[in-house]
């Protein structure tokens, strides 16, 4: 019995310290399973989905999060997507907001639970060119709410139209400043285009 | 040493297995499942207010009410109630929201009584917004009854029309007042590259009535003053952020930070002119666009509430103390207002009264407001302009007839700054932040008027 | 039909039906475009991508099907064609950004040929810090493509990826990032893709060998 005993202490800590668990860190808790095929999509249903996202971090490539409003994973490596922290980053928040499929020739609309680790295969150029089925470009004075403005580098999304002129973002923005809603000109930015998703129902 | 038994070579093996196993299973706490873990947001609220409305124009307030995401993709179930009145006194009458179809504008809405809308003082609002599952509400704006917004017809206005921008075509600078190169020196600026921010250089600047520019240097945790005798830097504790600054009549600085992962709200950071801190205030609401030194301490543009509030107060008296305008002193605000793609309308106003108004359009869609102020007996207005690949600064110089003098400004921001934060408007100079891949510098532009 | 006969042709048929649904593991004779594919002496079995640093006018609607407007029209281009896939690799006029064109097909059907997809990734210290994985074309078979950059080491002329029955080479050229690209180890479901990565020195000599695990991001 007292050799059991022992070693099952032995065993908890052979589990506890095997590499494969450290690497998946918040991404072990993050599922890959099926999404949802919806026949609505509604702007304000994705700005409840984008506005939950905030506070819940960044991750490159990412991702998944927990709404409990904390970043898991604060200073994590920036750009690097083997950290398998916390959150999406712009590109992966905007593909699940906008409830696109992995595969880019689907325009369906596909509702991804906020556990679900996926990033989708656009990049913010991608988004910015209007790739995929789903996307396309429009004329940024008609970008309207969660429509999105992107470069070639980042994609944020427009959680409301503003008094000076200016937006309210909904962005995945960077390790350090994590997922929020900021204020941006990004409308009258010649690096950023209009995208804008297909299908919504309202 | 005695040697170990089968019995315990056996225990210990099984030991182990199930230590593994247990471990394994501790350690995975996944979430698991498909539904989303359970989480009770505060409702949160959009609303873009009808400061300035042109006679008979039709009103209707619309708002997003925004809540925590259903596991079947549906919207919130929302509702509310806007309680308005004509003018600034007065006991007010409550509407219920209706709910639309549609929510690219803000699902819910209320049509303005035509009597309300059409009272010469304008008329006053606010909505309290709910949440109806849970049962959570939030007030818009955040100080309720006790700052309704305020929205005024905009009378006599002059006429302004640009018609199209000529790109290309922009006004050279007067003088280059400061020049900095990329780096940590003294006199040199801070710029940081992460391939999610682009470029960050100095976010913000100010310029006092003596000529001397203070730069936030905030990747170098500094400010840096300009000054006739040479450049002086100052620590300050900032947190690297994108932030806008003022330079108070004191000399004291006050920096509004946008919220990050470790200080997930707004805050404003006010240094001494030893950069010694002075405070620190969280914003009332969640969102800031612009910080300017009022008649009575720093003011903040906050959202959703789309007004300008006391920053140095407490959260509550900052809600309390909301204005549409941007304070002047003397009881008179600033209103600004973007519409459409391409008008701006702009009024001085005292009380109900407004003292001078303006109604700017441009054939050229017009973007954010970077500056609007007061220059004696006109007004100076900064606003982007641009196409699909093009954008511009116009500037224009207003008086009561219309147009003192116009140019147009190229916009170089090779590194990104606050995003009001470009121009500054000392004496009767404009100044202009801009960046380049080999440092950051400060132009002034003289401005041909006579006070 | 005798049983052993019977037998015979039986193995023969699963023979054949087992080679029919495997990829050749042979080494290709021909790349993209029909061109005669050339070995690394150094590395056995392997294939020479073709390279070459050319103007953008001279690549004329070749290079203005997918040219950004940051992008000078006249602007050094490396196109590079393989087996499987072709890429153009290019900066912008500020040389913060290296772009890519990415060859197949687009499976929404929006992009004609060549160019289906595109990155851009943003050079820090001029060196990228991602590879900007691509996942967003097919070859004529519908089979997914990966496209990455990969950074050269110190002294590598040329990048070897190993495609399965042949590595293939691609040279270092224009002091760009070497845009590569296969059809293995793709995960399209959760955007990744992994490439077995070789470089080598001028002469051949074998400097770093590694598993490179990209990512859609950013």
């Amino acid at each position: 019995m007292k050799a059991f005993l022992v070693t099952l202490g032995i065993g908890v800590v052979l589990a506890g310290a095997t590499g494969a668990q450290a690497h998946h860190r918040f991404w072990a808790r993050c599922n890959y399973e099926a999404p949802t095929f919806t026949t609505s999509m509604t702007r304000d249903a994705a700005q409840d989905y984008a506005n939950a996202a905030r506070y819940e971090g960044y991750q490159w490539g990412g991702g998944c999060w927990n709404y409990d409003d904390v970043d898991s994973y604060p200073y994590d490596p920036p750009g690097d997507p083997s950290a398998h922290g916390e959150g999406g980053d712009c590109s992966g928040l905007t593909f699940k907001t906008w409830r696109e499929s992995n595969d880019e020739w689907r325009d369906g609309r596909y509702f991804w639970f906020a556990m679900r680790n996926v990033h989708g295969p656009y990049t913010a150029g991608r988004f910015k060119r209007g790739d995929g089925a789903p996307n396309h470009v429009i004329s940024k004075s008609a970008v309207g709410v969660m429509d999105a403005f992107a470069s070639e580098s980042h994609i944020g999304l427009v959680f409301y139209r503003s008094l000076y002129g200016g937006d309210q973002i909904v962005e995945a923005k960077c390790e350090s400043c994590g997922t929020n809603i900021f204020y941006r000109t990004y409308r009258s930015d010649p690096s950023y285009s209009g995208v804008a998703r297909w299908g919504w129902t309202g | 040493m005695r040697r170990p038994t089968t019995r315990s070579l056996a225990g210990g093996a099984a030991g182990i297995a199930a230590g593994i196993l247990g471990g394994i299973v501790l350690g995975s706490g996944s979430a698991g499942g498909t539904a989303s873990p359970a989480r009770r947001a505060p409702v949160e609220a959009a609303h873009l207010p009808p400061l300035l409305t042109m006679p008979g124009e039709p009103i209707t307030l619309r708002y997003a009410i925004v809540c925590s995401p259903r596991d079947d993709g549906l919207p919130c179930d929302g509702s509310g109630d806007v309680y308005l009145r004509p003018g600034r006194r007065g006991p007010f009458r409550r509407l219920a929201l209706g709910r639309g179809d549609e929510a690219v504008d803000g699902r819910y809405f209320v049509d303005v009584p035509a009597q309300i809308a059409s009272s010469r003082e304008g008329f006053s609002y606010y909505a309290v917004l709910r949440d109806e599952e849970n049962g959570d509400s939030v007030t818009v704006p955040s100080g309720g009854e006790a700052a309704p917004q305020h929205s005024l017809p905009l009378r006599n206005a002059v006429e302004v029309r640009v018609g199209l921008h000529a790109f290309g075509s922009t006004r050279a600078r007067d003088v280059r007042v400061i020049t900095a190169e990329w780096g940590s020196d003294v006199g040199e600026a801070g710029v940081e590259g992460t391939r999610e921010l682009g470029f960050v250089g100095p976010s913000s600047f100010d310029v006092d009535a003596h000529g001397t520019v203070t730069v936030l240097d905030q990747v170098n945790g500094r400010l840096q003053r300009w000054a006739r005798d040479g450049v002086a830097a100052t620590p300050v504790d900032v947190s690297g952020g994108l932030a806008d600054m003022a330079v108070e009549p004191d000399g004291s600085v006050a920096v509004l930070e946008p919220p990050n992962r470790s200080t997930p709200a707004p805050m404003l950071r006010r240094f001494d002119a030893t950069g010694a801190s002075k405070g620190v205030q969280r914003l009332a609401d969640r969102t800031w666009a612009k910080l300017a030194d009022g008649p009575d301490g720093p003011v903040v543009l906050q959202q959703p509430s789309e007004q300008w509030m006391p920053a140095a107060l407490d959260r509550a008296a900052q809600a309390r103390h909301g204005t549409p305008g941007r304070p002047l002193g003397g009881g008179r605000e600033l209103l600004v207002q973007r519409v459409g793609a391409g008008e701006l309308r702009l009024a001085e106003v005292a009380g109900n009264a407004t003292v001078r108004a303006w109604r700017i359009t441009s054939a050229t869609t017009l973007g954010e407001v970077q500056l609007a102020e007061s220059l004696g007996s006109r007004i100076v207005v900064v606003a982007k302009t641009y196409t699909e690949d093009q954008g511009e600064y116009v500037v224009l110089v207003l008086d009561r007839a219309g147009v003192v003098e116009r140019f147009g400004l190229s916009a170089p921001q090779w590194a990104e700054a606050a995003p009001l934060a470009r121009f500054r408007l000392a004496g009767s100079s404009l100044y202009r932040l801009g960046s380049t891949p080999s440092g950051v510098f400060v132009d002034r532009f003289d401005l041909e008027v006579a006070r | 039909m005798g049983l052993d006969r019977l037998t015979c042709v039986l193995s023969v048929v699963v023979v054949a039906v087992v080679v029919a649904g495997c990829d050749s593991d042979e080494r290709p004779e021909r790349l993209l475009y029909g061109q005669p594919a050339a070995e690394f002496r150094p590395v056995s079995g392997s294939v020479v991508a073709l390279g070459r640093v050319l103007r953008g006018t001279t690549l004329g609607q070749r290079f203005l099907l997918c040219r950004p407007e940051s992008v000078a029209r006249d602007a050094l281009v490396v196109e590079r064609i393989g087996v499987l896939g072709e890429s153009l690799t290019f900066v912008d006029r500020d040389r913060r950004t290296v772009h890519a064109c990415d060859g197949g097909v687009d499976p929404a059907g929006e992009r004609q040929r060549p160019w289906c997809s595109g990155s851009a990734g943003r050079l820090f210290e001029g060196r990228l810090l991602d590879p900007r994985l691509d996942i967003g074309c097919r070859d004529g078979k519908g089979r997914p493509l990966a496209y990455a950059w990969i950074e050269p080491v110190a002294g590598a002329r040329w990048i070897g990826v190993d495609q399965g029955g042949y590595t293939e080479i691609y040279e270092v050229l224009g002091r760009l990032p070497v845009r590569i690209s296969s059809a293995r180890n793709i995960d399209l479901q959760r955007s990744r893709a992994a490439f077995e990565v070789s470089q080598y020195g001028v002469e051949g000599r074998e400097l770093i060998r590694g598993r490179v695990e990209t990512a859609v991001a950013g």
